[in-house]
């Protein structure tokens, strides 16, 4: 990394936000986002078309950052736009006709023994019991079931949504551990 | 029956509806240009709005895991989600874990062996899940009552035991230093064999021992601690404890009443609890406990 490089990304987080901790969770819930928006577009390697967003955003800082007003995020939002958003359409034109079918659902049986469950299974075991607990409850059923959930929502003194929450939070480190034990996409 | 191609009307719709309608069709590819980015830049502005959006796409693959998506929904789906490796995963991860929860749910499974539930017709015959969780909670409860009723008639009740289980239930309180208190720290738990017996001298005012063993897992395990004395025979058995985080350290901490020690050797095993409910050979420590006026 060269000092230029290093002077400009601090230019950035202070651009972000004057106190270091936190313009640092601020740059990170960017990078999340930009990596999230992608994907829901298609991407191929979303982590990689966000690092090159966020670099191109870098270089650019020291002109920007003076007479740049409103929320930096969407300046970078905008650098997204016009660069990856590009790619993206050149992406899917070349894969247009390669597409997998996905499974049916309900339909494999296979699935146990397949890397995904092999490591659900161990990544439920590192979960504090009452959340591990809690997901499979609310994922028990073959189909989601309203009432089922309110009443669980009840058992665990939550409001409906509150549990819709915290079921994401334990779903969303479910799904990273899995991501990081199985490594990238293939 | 497939759904109607519009959406229902907005002015029936809460503002909540709308909004995750809204983020439906953008997940499945339906919205304008100019929509989808409108949606995008709040993501990028609002984590809370971002959290909403990823909920609902796992509400959305959750749909297509169960077969209750809408043909037309279906085809979008289909479309949006085998265009790249990172949703194909998604979608295998959510297959995996619906399967995961209908074979581990954590009441049914006790009642229900795998790959019989379906041949238990007469039990189990309903199709609604909640019907059939509700009759398995039931047998449970049944069960249950009737072990821990003969439990407590071949147990008389012992008060410093139920204390030790109060002060290492999930989630008790860590007790703070004064002269009751006697912290004890010992070697982290892969630590094995019994090694040199560590010395806990108690007094008239000590009423807790508290043992500190780090955790080196971060508190992913749940273990089982078993108090022996030296010649063998069980002070207590303690199941299902977790480590506590403390200054960014995992720590399983041991809170026991000193009335349950007397002056004498003892070993403590501390079995870590494998994922499949079995459990790892323990880490031994002895102990040698004195007493002082």
């Amino acid at each position: 990394m060269t000092e230029n490089w290093e002077d400009n990304f601090a230019a950035l987080l202070t651009w972000l936000d004057p106190d270091p901790e936190k313009a640092g969770r601020k740059y990170e819930e960017i990078r999340h986002s930009l990596i999230k928006i992608f994907e829901w577009r298609g991407a191929y390697d979303a982590e990689e078309l966000a690092a090159e967003t966020i670099s191109r955003v870098l270089n650019k800082v020291p002109k920007i950052v003076k007479n740049y007003e409103g929320d930096p995020a969407l300046y970078f939002y905008a650098v997204a736009k016009r660069f990856g958003f590009e790619v993206l359409r050149r992406q899917q034109a070349r894969v247009e006709g390669d597409l997998e079918k996905l499974a049916a659902p309900g339909t494999d049986e296979r699935n146990d023994r397949e890397p995904e469950y092999e490591c659900l299974d161990q990544c439920l075991a590192q979960l504090p019991a009452a959340d591990r607990e809690l997901i499979l409850s609310y994922y028990q059923q073959d189909q989601p079931n309203i009432s089922f959930r309110k009443e669980l929502a009840r058992i665990h003194h939550l409001e409906p949504n509150a549990l819709r929450v915290k079921v994401h939070r334990i779903r969303a480190a479910l799904q990273s551990c899995v991501n990081k034990r199985l490594g990238k996409p293939k | 029956m497939e759904e109607a191609i519009f959406p229902p009307s907005a002015a029936f719709m809460k503002e909540s509806e709308r909004e995750r309608l809204l983020i439906r069709q953008y997940l499945l590819g339906e919205l304008d240009e100019n929509d989808q980015e409108q949606l995008e830049q709040r993501v990028i502005t609002n984590p809370d709005y971002k959290e909403e959006v990823l909920i609902t796409e796992e509400e959305l693959l959750e749909e297509f895991v169960s077969g209750t998506l809408s043909m037309r929904d279906l085809e979008s789906f289909n479309r949006m989600y085998s265009s790249s490796p990172t949703h194909r995963r998604k979608v295998k991860v959510a297959q995996a874990l619906n399967r995961y929860a209908s074979e581990h749910s954590p009441v049914v499974q006790t009642m229900v062996q795998k790959g019989r539930r379906r041949s238990l017709i007469g039990l189990f015959s309903t199709k609604r899940r909640f019907h059939q969780l509700s009759l398995a909670a039931l047998i449970v409860l049944v069960i249950g009552a009737s072990i821990l009723a003969y439990w407590l008639i071949s147990h008389p009740r012992n008060p410093d035991y139920d204390a030790l289980l109060k002060l290492n239930q999930f989630g008790s309180e860590l007790l703070q230093p004064d002269s009751s208190l006697v912290p004890v720290a010992l070697p982290a738990l892969v630590f094995r064999g019994a090694g040199e017996p560590k010395t806990i001298t108690i007094t008239k005012q000590t009423k807790t021992v508290q043992l500190w063993l780090p955790d080196p897992s971060g508190g992913a395990y749940s273990f089982r601690a078993v108090l022996k004395r030296n010649d063998g025979s069980e002070v207590f058995t303690l199941e299902d404890l977790r480590a506590r985080q403390i200054d960014q350290h995992a720590v399983l901490v041991l809170q026991i009443p000193a009335e349950m020690l007397t002056p004498q050797g003892y070993q403590l095993e501390i079995f870590e609890k494998r994922p499949d409910g079995t459990f790892d050979s323990p880490s031994t420590y002895s102990l040698n406990v004195a007493a002082t006026p």
